[in-house]
């Protein structure tokens, strides 16, 4: 990736790919794309395209590993071989189990896990093509994915990351930003609820910037939030 | 079981039971935020003040909430969501098609189509008398058979007992079992029965539909009777459902509906010729709203 020779990520007050620092990557939200899952989505967050697919609550399997008062979301996350430029070795390695982990611990905080005691909920997220942010973008997706298979929720959860370059806090990474950077912040905030269910910090920041990341991350998500719910009411709506 | 479920929302569960007790003077000011039929996703507001909660929504301080993606569902000050989507769960009173899985000495279990499974003990399981040690089982109900059964009780572990002994319960012979949103059940039924009966006049097949999803379906017109069911699964949230199912019956049928409401425009529905009316007795009464 180009810059990373200490180019300017910032030029005349604008970033590279001329946005402002708070403003976020175009994003598209479709739900039910998937024929044979209970619940799908697809997320497009600039260059990052995720694929949820939800099945459940579904018998649990392997039967030990099933809980007895609630219910156990298993979640895979995945990059697809050809989603970065370098091709990755596909299977699970140690950064897709984190962001898996992650991931369920996020979306278990809003899910009536009880309900759905001693079964399991299925989550598959595909990342498609890879430019940044694609834990949160995969999150977004797979929120969509369990509301649209019917899954009880007390709200949904919308994610999205700010971060440090150049020395200024900035909104929504894309690929250079994240690989030339100072730092990431991934957040999940479920806007309801006014809670944060998912936050990481990769880098060095201040204090100050840190509230600042945060206060851009939460701004995001409640855009996104609202898109999301566009996107659910949509599927059933223009039929 | 009335329709409001067990509320489990722990962090105001305690908070508005009291609430609710202490505002039940009538008139409160209440107001609603969504109209009927609206499409809510979870954590959607539905409105404030002095609500009775059915399901789909729960209650988060004052304000009622929306848990589930669905349609508004509204009387008065009663207010539900009606769910697009998602798994069947057993509850008891259930009338559904299992399909037995496995053969235990004294029990079969069935595939419920759901995360959970069922046991039909040979009590429950047949009218008459069996020795189990000289008797093999599985000479009543075999792998793979399906039957249609009643969910008795569904334990602490989510394991639905199931007993055959009751009208309408029996073991399916021939025909086809198609799997549907166990949602859209209601909608496949219709109010009162009416749609599965003008689905069952107009093909002439038999049809069973269980409230896990499955519907089995046998006669000479199977196959409109299926694309029929697959059509009222597609179109389960629209307005005018039954008139569209009807009017798709009679294009393909080339014959008028010789149910009675609503003439569709046309002079007179003439009546079919003796359609055969099957004993078994009407699945469900439930046919939602």
């Amino acid at each position: 990736m180009g810059s990373s020779n200490g180019e300017a990520l910032i030029v005349d007050g604008k970033r590279l790919d001329g946005r402002k620092f708070d403003e976020l990557r175009p994003i598209k939200i479709e739900a039910g794309v998937l024929e044979q899952a209970d619940g799908s989505a697809y997320v497009e967050m600039g260059g990052s395209h995720a694929l949820a697919a939800v099945y459940g609550p579904v018998e649990m399997h392997p039967r030990h590993k099933m809980l007895p008062d609630r219910v156990v979301l298993q979640t895979q996350y995945e990059m697809a071989p050809f989603s970065v430029p370098d091709r990755k070795r596909p299977g699970p390695d140690r950064r897709s189990k984190e962001i898996a982990k992650v991931t369920k611990e996020a979306l278990e905080s809003v899910i009536y896990v009880e309900d759905y005691a001693q079964s399991a909920i299925r989550l598959h997220i595909e990342i498609l093509q890879a430019d940044a942010g694609t834990r949160v973008t995969g999150l977004t997706a797979a929120s969509v994915a369990l509301a649209d298979a019917g899954i009880k929720m007390r709200d949904m959860v919308a994610a999205c990351a700010s971060g440090k370059i150049d020395d200024t806090v900035v909104l929504d990474l894309n690929g250079i930003e994240d690989n030339t950077g100072q730092a990431d912040l991934p957040v999940a905030y479920s806007a309801g609820l006014d809670e944060i269910t998912l936050l990481q910090m990769d880098g060095l920041m201040t204090e100050d910037e840190f509230e600042k990341g945060l206060k851009y991350a939460i701004d995001g998500c409640k855009t996104i939030y609202e898109l999301k719910k566009d996107a659910l009411k949509r599927r059933y709506k223009n039929e | 079981m009335s329709s409001t479920g067990p509320h489990r929302d722990h962090l105001n569960a305690r908070n508005c039971r009291n609430k609710n007790k202490k505002t039940k003077t009538k008139g409160e000011k209440m107001t609603l935020k969504v109209k009927n039929r609206d499409i809510v996703v979870p954590g959607e507001l539905l409105g404030t003040g002095d609500l009775l909660l059915g399901e789909g929504t729960y209650k988060r301080g004052k304000n009622v909430h929306s848990n589930i993606l669905g349609l508004v569902d509204s009387k008065e000050n009663f207010i539900k969501v009606i769910a697009l989507n998602g798994r069947y769960i057993p509850k008891p009173k259930d009338v559904v098609i299992g399909v037995v899985k496995d053969i235990s000495f004294s029990h079969w279990s069935l595939d419920l189509n759901s995360a959970y499974g069922g046991v039909l003990t040979v009590a429950n399981g047949t009218d008459y008398f069996v020795n189990l040690d000289d008797e093999d089982i599985s000479k009543i109900y075999g792998i793979g058979d399906a039957v249609v059964a009643k969910i008795l009780n569904v334990s602490k572990a989510m394991n639905a007992g199931l007993t055959m002994k009751d009208r309408g319960l029996y073991k399916l012979n021939g025909g086809r079992i198609i799997t549907i949103t166990s949602t859209k059940v209601p909608r496949v039924i219709g109010r009162k029965g009416t749609m599965v009966q003008m689905i069952k006049d107009m093909t002439g097949c038999k049809i069973t539909v269980g409230q896990n999803g499955r519907v089995w379906i046998s006669g000479d017109n199977e196959e409109l009777a299926v694309e029929a069911i697959k059509l009222i699964e597609s179109k389960a949230h629209t307005p005018g459902l039954t008139e569209n199912i009807r009017e798709f019956l009679e294009k393909s049928t080339g014959n008028k509906s010789s149910l009675k409401p609503k003439p569709v425009g046309s002079k007179k529905p003439e009546a079919e010729p003796a359609e055969s009316k099957e004993p078994e007795a009407e699945e469900s009464k439930e046919a939602e709203k």
